[in-house]
């Protein structure tokens, strides 16, 4: 697990089991002034849903452990995070698939790769004053 | 570089010829001419004339301004033959035709690789016609020089470049235009011989698909590639590159698998490269196209159709093939903003490409009035010499990295704002 906390900033949860993905997203969610928390897969995703608050997580969705479909549904059903945005990224052309991603418990989807304009956009919509 | 170049560079006047049967009507245009840096300096009464005159000169003029009608032929004869002139002039039409002959002269000298300056309708408006000679000489520092005939590389020299390291991704960057962030880089490939001197891909590309070693080659630009990418996602920038790749090779299944293996090694999400399809005989079977785009996407990597438009790229293909990009080929973009059935061609793939879900790329972007045009017609992202050119890695990771937020900034701050400000 990779962190950077500092008080007051919004933070995000980042699962994605591609190491680089983990690090360039983190990079990019600090220049947008949220700190965040990486972990690479959904098992310490959900342990770290139990442990503290979170204002977003971003999700793989092909992931080696637990997929992220899987993931999400018991981070809505066991954790009951009704709340929590939670945004799928997954591959080009899965675009077809966006109502089975949707009713698994998904708030949007990002396509990867994910530049910083596509998170500059979601940050502000959860947090429009950051 | 052509003489035209240096001409630019050097001496700041510039030389037209005329091909002007009746020159009195005419005059207030040529007066104004040398009035603003133009050196008219011989005027023609015939087209035998004037081709006899390019044949035998030393100090070509930058620009031929002729009538499309003359009185010994027309003006699709004149680009005819002097075509193959060294140093050929461009061209600048004064007409009384109607839009589309003139168009199809300026098509003619497209198709001819004769630069055009312009055109203005009879009877002549010295206001219509300046400007285009204005930003002809401002286009001049920008414009690639024309692509030098040479003859291909001996099969051992292109296995020495393969096997010394001389095959080179040189880097060109992608803009989106709604945040003007760089999203991408094309890696084009280039030799670098033993003695520096930087080899260009119609030397190499072919004579290398020739002698077989198309493979090597292209596994070498993906490392390289590969390589560059890392360096950026690893410092926070998040930007991605594409690789083209004639789809035979695609078919082999020991490319496939070295593709797979390098960015595994690596440790690189493939979604960051964004395949090229380019185009070679295999495009013309279909059942082959699908299977081997099919098998890119599969390993996760993303697919672009390049040079949409032309030939083989066609609108059955986008219904079958899981593309992520369609790029619009050059020669629609290159000076659309005067072309409207150049702009109807760039709004239509631009509005296909949005409602399939794909980015849509205009390539060839060289001048401000091409990058408003390219917007207006609904591109998301743009790509061209006037963003840069294709730089070797090194110089592509300082430029990026000296770029404020990985934004573009243009150098000429005026039309920067000026398009700022129209976002």
């Amino acid at each position: 697990m990779e962190s950077s906390a500092s008080a007051e900033k919004p933070l995000a949860l980042v699962v994605d089991d591609n190491a680089v993905n983990r690090n360039v997203t983190g990079q990019m969610l600090r220049r947008l002034g949220w700190n965040s928390v990486q972990v690479e897969s959904g098992m310490l995703a959900l342990e770290q849903l139990r442990s503290r608050p979170f204002d977003l997580l971003l999700l793989d969705l092909r992931m080696q452990d637990m997929d992220g479909e899987e993931t999400c549904r018991r981070i809505r059903g066991d954790l009951g995070l009704t709340d929590l945005t939670i945004v799928a990224y997954t591959a080009h052309g899965m675009e077809d698939d966006r109502e089975r991603i949707l009713a698994a418990g998904f708030d949007r989807m990002l396509i990867k790769p994910i530049f910083l304009d596509d998170l500059r956009t979601l940050c502000a919509d959860v947090r429009p004053t950051v | 570089m052509t003489r035209l170049a240096d001409s630019f560079l050097t001496v700041d006047l510039l030389q037209a010829w005329t091909l002007l049967p009746a020159l009195d009507e005419t005059a207030p245009l040529i007066e104004a001419l040398c009035a603003h840096g133009w050196a008219v300096s011989r005027n023609f009464a015939t087209l035998d004339d004037v081709v006899e005159a390019l044949k035998a000169t030393d100090t070509p003029p930058d620009v031929l301004i002729t009538r499309v009608r003359l009185p010994d032929g027309d003006a699709f004869e004149l680009i005819r033959r002097i075509a193959p002139i060294r140093n050929a002039p461009a061209v600048f039409f004064i007409s009384r035709q109607q839009r589309a002959v003139v168009k199809a002269a300026q098509s003619l000298c497209e198709a001819h690789g004769v630069r055009v300056a312009g055109h203005v309708d009879m009877p002549l408006r010295v206001e219509a016609a300046l400007p285009q000679f204005d930003a002809f000489r401002a286009a001049g520092r920008l414009r690639r020089p024309r692509a030098q005939r040479t003859a291909p590389l001996p099969v051992a020299d292109l296995q020495a470049l393969v096997d010394n390291g001389g095959i080179r991704a040189f880097m060109q960057p992608k803009m989106r235009l709604s945040s003007r962030r760089v999203t991408g880089f094309e890696a084009l490939m280039r030799g670098v011989g033993p003695d520096g001197r930087v080899i260009t891909p119609a030397e190499i590309i072919e004579p290398l698909g020739n002698a077989g070693l198309l493979l090597p080659a292209t596994l070498q630009m993906f490392d390289q590639t590969i390589a560059f990418l890392m360096d950026c996602l690893n410092d926070g920038i998040a930007v991605g590159a594409s690789v083209n790749v004639p789809l035979s090779l695609i078919s082999d299944h020991q490319f496939c698998r070295k593709l797979v293996e390098s960015v595994e090694t690596a440790g690189l999400d493939p979604s960051w490269i964004t395949v090229e399809i380019t185009e070679d005989e295999a495009m013309s079977n279909p059942a082959l196209v699908i299977e081997n785009t099919a098998r890119i996407r599969m390993f996760g990597f993303n697919l672009s159709i390049d040079d949409f438009g032309t030939a083989y790229s066609s609108f059955s293909q986008l219904t079958k093939i899981p593309f992520s990009e369609l790029k619009i080929e050059r020669t629609f973009i290159s000076g659309m903003e005067h072309d409207k059935s150049k702009q109807a061609v760039v709004a239509a793939c631009a509005l296909l490409g949005s409602r399939l879900g794909l980015e849509v790329v205009a390539e060839g972007v060289e001048t401000i009035a091409e990058l408003m045009a390219v917007r207006e017609a609904g591109c998301s992202d743009v790509q061209g010499y006037l963003i840069s050119r294709p730089v070797p890695v090194p110089e592509a990771a300082a430029w990026l990295r000296g770029l404020d937020g990985e934004r573009f900034a243009l150098a000429d701050e005026a039309a920067l704002q000026s398009w700022v400000s129209s976002l």
